[in-house]
């Protein structure tokens, strides 16, 4: 027969369960602010483009190579960005090399557009999702135009104000790539950064953001925004709270939570553990 | 019959790594116009290889139907979620696939984010239950270096979140001196031996070592 304790040791997975959602619902419903202090990786982005503020403008291309699953992190990542960009007045070229993501990206253009009253072609363009990640970075490194045609609307890129000057990825001040895996800032910095030697910035899941420390390191990546808590970093720089800064409360709780319950599960090992050694001396 | 299986293959393989090798490194302007010409035919090719893929899945998935298979039922809902993306997406709100898609609340749209959207979202996020479970059941310092991996995943996943900073404001600092230092290393280590185990099986197609691409039994 087990004892309380084995009972209590080999908890249900759904009490588990239950404590993580309590952890995430609670913190929505209480008012309490966490102080946000921005990290130098996330800074870097934020003076990398006020600096291109500061030189009278010019235009970043933003990578969208993400879709639904990952928007939780990396929709609020997206939105600041471009509310940082267009508060500059930078002029905005996206792309995206995740297919699923294409609807996503233009619902988060549009609205920002409208937030800042930027007109779709003059201080901004989306050109879409192509295929071929790899080759369709080499390929537009050299030749924009060529790579994209056309933008989401039909409209040519070599007529459209805001792309018809932009021959290469040389003709950027930054690009920026928003990753939540394969075919984004890893293949970037392979395929294009490396040869044509860009400022390139990176904004990416949490579980990615370890990965990406030797190309920060390297200076390939000048800065990194990682998960949520990146995001809700930029969120506090350009003092506009939004979706990230709303969740870290639930992320701190649950984290929290999470490290409790690794503790106590060593506490119950080491008790199993010790309680065996009595046994056997006995 | 040799020559078509294997010759042809292996010097496809040969001048095209060749070929690769030498755009890349060879700073010419006939170079670059072949890389461009080269880079944009292999897109399409890549564009075209998406039909195989999904001829592929829907012959994998009929076949399970077709045998009721054991959970058959997933493979039906795959053909049902290709066929309403698939006949909206073409029908474009009646504009058809060869013109850009029509903008606003289209079926295609409506499909996106009311069906696509939430069942993406909600795999994505139950995620985080699972993690708790894992880790509570996991997670043991059996070892001393299991130990350090414990104490060092515990600082990072506390230090990453702002309240960190409340408890002790040394939290932070220590999670990324984790992150820029060990784990730097670590990775970078990683992507040397990758990058060198990349470059040998390149090497070895190129020069028609390795012939499993080419299927059989070699």
């Amino acid at each position: 027969m087990k004892s309380k304790l084995d009972i209590i040791f080999n908890i249900d997975r759904r009490i588990i369960f239950l404590f993580i959602f309590i952890a995430v619902l609670v913190p929505f419903l209480i008012d309490f602010n966490i102080p946000i202090v921005p990290s130098k990786n996330v800074k870097n982005i934020y003076n990398k483009i006020e600096s291109i503020a500061a030189n009278g403008g010019g235009t970043v291309l933003l990578s969208f190579d993400f879709d639904n699953a990952s928007a939780a992190e990396l929709d609020p990542m997206a939105r600041s960005l471009l509310s940082h960009l267009f508060m500059r007045g930078i002029k905005v070229i996206g792309m995206g090399n995740w297919p699923n993501g294409v609807e996503l990206t233009k619902e988060i253009f549009a609205s920002m557009a409208k937030e800042y009253n930027k007109v779709n072609g003059i201080d901004y363009a989306y050109v879409g999702y192509k295929s071929g990640v790899q080759l369709l970075m080499i390929n537009l490194s050299k030749d924009f135009q060529g790579a994209f045609p056309t933008d989401v609307r039909g409209e040519k890129t070599s007529e459209i104000p805001v792309t018809k000057n932009i021959r290469g990825i040389k003709d950027f001040d930054y690009v920026i790539s928003l990753s939540a895996g394969s075919g984004g800032i890893e293949e970037w910095v392979i395929y294009a950064q490396s040869k044509y030697n860009f400022d390139f910035g990176g904004a990416c899941t949490a579980v990615m953001a370890p990965d990406f420390f030797p190309f920060l390191n390297a200076g390939q990546l000048n800065g990194l925004i990682g998960g949520l808590a990146g995001a809700a970093q930029y969120e506090a720089l350009i003092n506009k709270p939004g979706e990230a800064i709303k969740g870290m409360k639930p992320q701190s709780v649950a984290h929290i939570i999470l490290i409790l319950f690794i503790i106590f599960g060593n506490f119950c090992y080491f008790y199993g553990l010790y309680s065996n050694k009595e046994r056997r001396e006995s | 019959m040799n020559f078509w299986k294997k010759t042809l293959p292996l010097t496809i393989a040969f001048c095209s790594g060749w070929l690769g090798i030498m755009l890349d490194y060879i700073p010419h302007q006939a170079s670059d116009a072949t890389m461009n010409a080269t880079t944009k035919g292999l897109t399409v090719v890549v564009a075209i290889v998406a039909f195989l893929g999904i001829y592929s899945l829907l012959q994998m998935h009929y076949v399970k139907i077709k045998r009721q298979n054991s959970s058959w039922g997933y493979s039906v809902m795959i053909w049902i979620g290709f066929l309403f993306m698939f006949i909206f997406g073409v029908y474009n709100s009646g504009q058809w696939f060869w013109n850009a898609q029509v903008e606003g609340a289209t079926a295609i749209d409506w499909l996106y984010r009311f069906i696509f959207t939430p069942c993406q979202a909600t795999m994505f996020s139950i995620l985080a239950f699972f993690i708790a479970s894992a880790a509570y059941r996991t997670f043991r310092a059996k070892s001393i270096e299991a130990g350090i991996l414990l104490v060092c995943a515990v600082i990072v996943m506390f230090g990453m979140v702002p309240i960190s900073g409340v408890v002790w404001e040394g939290f932070p600092d220590a999670a990324q001196w984790l992150l820029d230092y060990p784990n730097m290393a670590v990775k970078r280590a990683i992507y040397f031996g990758v990058a060198l185990g990349g470059i040998s099986t390149s090497l070895r197609i190129i020069f028609g070592i390795e012939r499993s691409y080419m299927g059989g039994g070699e």
